[in-house]
């Protein structure tokens, strides 16, 4: 009946045809409903980057301000000062360089875990033996490490430090920071944490002013979230961000206010910063400009106008090629990390934040079930296509808040996973739809084969009834072989499979021809039953006791009317005629007289009759006599031709039928041929109503 | 099919209308039932007033036979009055005049059963 379709998904048919497809549907949009509160189990992660990173792509942050200038160790710089990393006294040089200019803060956007191979003692010790003045003077000299922590402590500095999941030789478990002021609830369960950390050398960390995390987490490779406060070893540190900012306003602490859900705000200063539950903001990027940089060898050489630092947060950064430090943005671009940094700074200053508050997730469930309840009210009862438009609509609305809201106000609205869960909705609303119109197709399908197989069976019955019914009528053109006396001609044409007339002839002796013409009461089935026991039933009386066609007549109502439970009559014209001389014994229970065809024309009889066989008990049924001149032929019919009806509803009457008669020629056949012909020509397109019958009986004369 | 009907005197007269073929004759029959049972020795004649019938098959005539048939073991008494022309065709070739008293008209028919 169906076809073959894995178990599984058979076994799942009902629910989607239970109600149209609404349970199940409800289902789906209960099942959607969870990621979207609990985004860690969301199927549509990588949609939702793809989305935020195209609002990004389509309105990128247009930079107000500069707050922030990269001092970049670019190819330039490693090919005047040489390869990196430089001798610290070097490096010393370039923060005093840049101290010179009186930023606001100088964060170092590059780690210094090891000793400097080249500090002079370092270089005393690896000295060939027999160098021992060398030597000596070598160890006079300060270290690397002592030049570049005083070029720290004189500045308002910060080192970089990054976070690691893992112990390498060069991590450790502890970094000196300024500590993060804590407000509000614990924080540490929402910070991204740190067991180890890859800082500056215990002497340099000493110097500088401050420490700061430039670690950010990746996701597919690319940079969308930056924490303003993460934790080493269970203790918070400001980002270098925060940190340059608290350094630039000379102020105590980071400020973290933790609310219910996770982490609020990070403030410095004036400056509170809404985040993410885990600390982090979505960075709303800024095209890589040109603008934010200067070579570290143009500040080395003192090239750089004043005015280019002031009031400035500087970082120094490696952007040269194979030092560098490139992460990809949702622009598509790879920008140094340092300019992650800065534009974290820019966007600050500009009160740029993206915004995904936890609040969000509710709005989002909101529509998610609005929509959703929609989709499963409206889409079982509208066409497909109708249906298809409304989902189109909504997706529609649904993106276009979501570049709206962004535009506006930062705010990031998942509009990729609510179109993705509606559309598992929709599907499912659609599926079902299909199913159930599939299934009503096939029962439709299989009700009609059934239809054919029964009318197919019945119209087999009936043409085999029909069959049977004709063939029980005798032939006239073969009843009589080598008859010269008289000709015969009959016809009969059922108005369905099987009919209600009956004709019939025979000699019942040398002389003596039996005809009858008759019609029983109704039609179809039940008529032609009875018409076959009455046309039985005549010829059996008829053969055995021939006492004349009243006689047979009377005989056969009795018979019939003993079994007769439907109490169906039927009329008949039955007569016999002395094959010798041309006398006829007519007798009419209930029907229609005949005509007379000769010389004269046509004539209808006039007989007094009797009512139908079946009708009245004991009948004496009078009988009419008449003379056959040879050549006049008697023409017996049955109602079907007077009353055989047109498509306008008109009736072919007896005036029809007397002029057709007076122009029907001399023959038997030739007679029947011509009726029949006018009558079916009269009806043309129309349904036959009735059964037609005539017999024609003509006297050639001795 | 609905019957109008009106009792003078002693008499029923209902009153079918429209054609009595094979898709009417059933209905008919079931209206008249009533009229029948009624139509007992010694109560009320029953006459049919065919004035508005336009046509009648062998299967409305058949109702009638068996109408006559039930009538005449109750004794009662039964006619058709008022026939329209090609109503009493169909009588006439059927010869149903010898099973109902057929009349002119409702009042003939009244004053003939009275």
């Amino acid at each position: 009946m169906y076809p073959l379709i894995h178990p599984a998904i058979a076994a799942l048919r009902p629910l989607f045809l239970r109600r149209r497809g609404r349970p199940a549907a409800l289902l789906l949009l209960f099942f959607m409903s969870v990621p979207i509160l609990y985004p860690q189990f969301s199927p549509w992660s990588s949609a939702q980057q793809a989305l935020f990173d195209y609002y990004q792509r389509v309105f990128p942050r247009e930079p107000q301000s500069q707050p922030v200038v990269i001092v970049a160790i670019d190819e330039d710089s490693l090919k005047k000062i040489g390869q990196w990393p430089w001798p610290r006294n070097r490096t010393a040089d370039l923060i005093d360089a840049i101290a010179a200019y009186k930023p606001l803060a100088i964060g170092l956007d590059f780690y210094m875990p090891e000793p400097d191979q080249t500090s002079p003692g370092r270089v005393a010790a690896n000295l060939p033996q027999g160098n021992d003045k060398l030597a000596q003077a070598l160890h006079q000299l300060p270290s690397h490490e002592s030049r570049l922590a005083q070029a720290l402590a004189h500045a308002p500095t910060i080192l970089g430090a990054a976070g690691f999941d893992y112990h390498t030789l060069t991590t450790s478990q502890g970094l000196r920071s300024t500590p993060v002021h804590i407000s509000g609830q614990d924080a540490l369960p929402y910070l991204r944490h740190f067991p180890y950390v890859l800082a500056s050398l215990p002497e340099l960390q000493a110097a500088a002013h401050g420490q700061a995390l430039l670690s950010v987490d990746l996701e597919n490779d690319v940079v969308r979230r930056v924490p303003l406060v993460a934790a080493v070893n269970d203790q918070p540190v400001a980002s270098m961000a925060m940190e340059m900012l608290r350094i630039a306003t000379g102020s105590d602490n980071v400020e973290v206010q933790v609310g219910q859900h996770g982490v609020e705000t990070v403030a410095v200063a004036d400056l509170s910063i809404p985040t993410q539950q885990n600390g982090e903001v979505w960075l709303h990027f800024a095209k890589g400009g040109a603008g934010r940089y200067v070579s570290a060898a143009d500040v080395l050489s003192g090239k750089i106008p004043a005015e280019r630092f002031e009031n400035k947060l500087v970082l120094v950064g490696l952007t040269g090629f194979g030092l560098s430090d490139m992460r990809a943005t949702p622009l598509k671009e790879h920008l140094p990390g340092a300019d992650i940094q800065a534009q974290l700074i820019e966007s600050f200053f500009d009160g740029r934040f993206l915004l995904r508050p936890y609040s969000m997730h509710f709005v989002e469930l909101a529509l998610l079930l609005s929509f959703g309840l929609l989709l499963i009210w409206i889409t079982p009862t509208i066409k497909p296509r109708l249906s298809l438009l409304l989902m189109s609509l909504i997706s529609l609305s649904l993106f276009g808040s979501g570049f709206a809201l962004f535009r506006s106000t930062g705010m990031l609205l998942d509009a990729a996973s609510l179109f993705a869960s509606l559309t598992v909705v929709f599907a499912s609303l659609l599926s079902s739809i299909f199913i159930e119109t599939d299934h009503q197709r096939r029962q439709a399908e299989n009700e009609l084969q059934i239809q054919r197989l029964e009318s197919a069976r019945v119209a087999g019955e009936l043409a085999a009834a029909r069959r049977i019914q004709l063939g029980s009528l005798p032939q006239a053109a073969t009843a009589f072989p080598g008859e010269t006396r008289f000709d015969i001609a009959a016809l009969l044409e059922p108005a369905r499979e099987v009919g209600g007339d009956l004709y019939d002839f025979y000699m019942l002796d040398q002389r003596q021809l039996f005809f009858v013409v008759g019609d029983v009461s109704g039609k179809g089935l039940p008529a032609s039953l009875f018409m076959a026991v009455t046309k039985a039933l005549a010829k059996s009386i008829a053969l055995r006791e021939n006492q004349g066609v009243a006689s047979i007549m009377e005989r056969a109502s009795f018979e019939m009317s003993r079994e007769n439970p439907e109490s169906l009559f039927v009329t008949m014209l039955a007569g016999i005629l002395d094959t010798d001389n041309g006398m006829v014994e007519l007798c009419s229970a209930g029907h229609d007289d005949p005509w007379r065809l000769g010389a004269a024309g046509a004539e209808k009889l006039n007989m007094t009759g009797g009512p139908p066989l079946c009708v009245l008990d004991d009948f004496c049924y009078p009988v009419t006599r008449l003379q056959l001149l040879p050549g006049e032929i008697l023409y017996l019919i049955t109602d079907g031709i007077t009353e055989a009806m047109n498509a306008e509803g008109e009736l072919y009457g007896n005036t029809r039928l007397a002029d057709t008669l007076a122009v029907a020629g001399t023959g038997a056949q030739q007679v029947i041929v011509a009726l029949h012909t006018s009558v079916i020509t009269f009806v043309g397109d129309a349904k036959p109503s009735d059964d037609l019958t005539l017999l024609a009986v003509r006297f050639n004369g001795c | 099919m609905e019957l109008t009907h009106k009792t003078l005197a002693n008499i029923e007269i209902v009153s079918p209308d429209g054609r009595i073929d094979q898709f009417s004759a059933e209905s008919f029959q079931t209206a008249l039932a009533p009229y029948l049972a009624n139509c007992q020795k010694g109560g009320a004649a029953l006459v049919l007033d065919f004035s508005a019938v336009d046509y009648i098959s062998s299967l409305g005539l058949r109702v009638l036979m068996l109408a006559s048939r039930q009538v005449k073991t109750q004794d009662g008494r039964i006619a058709i009055a008022n026939l329209q022309p090609i109503v009493e065709e169909v009588f006439k070739i059927t010869r149903f005049h010898l099973v109902f008293s057929i009349y002119q008209s409702v009042e003939s028919a009244c004053e003939s059963l009275a």
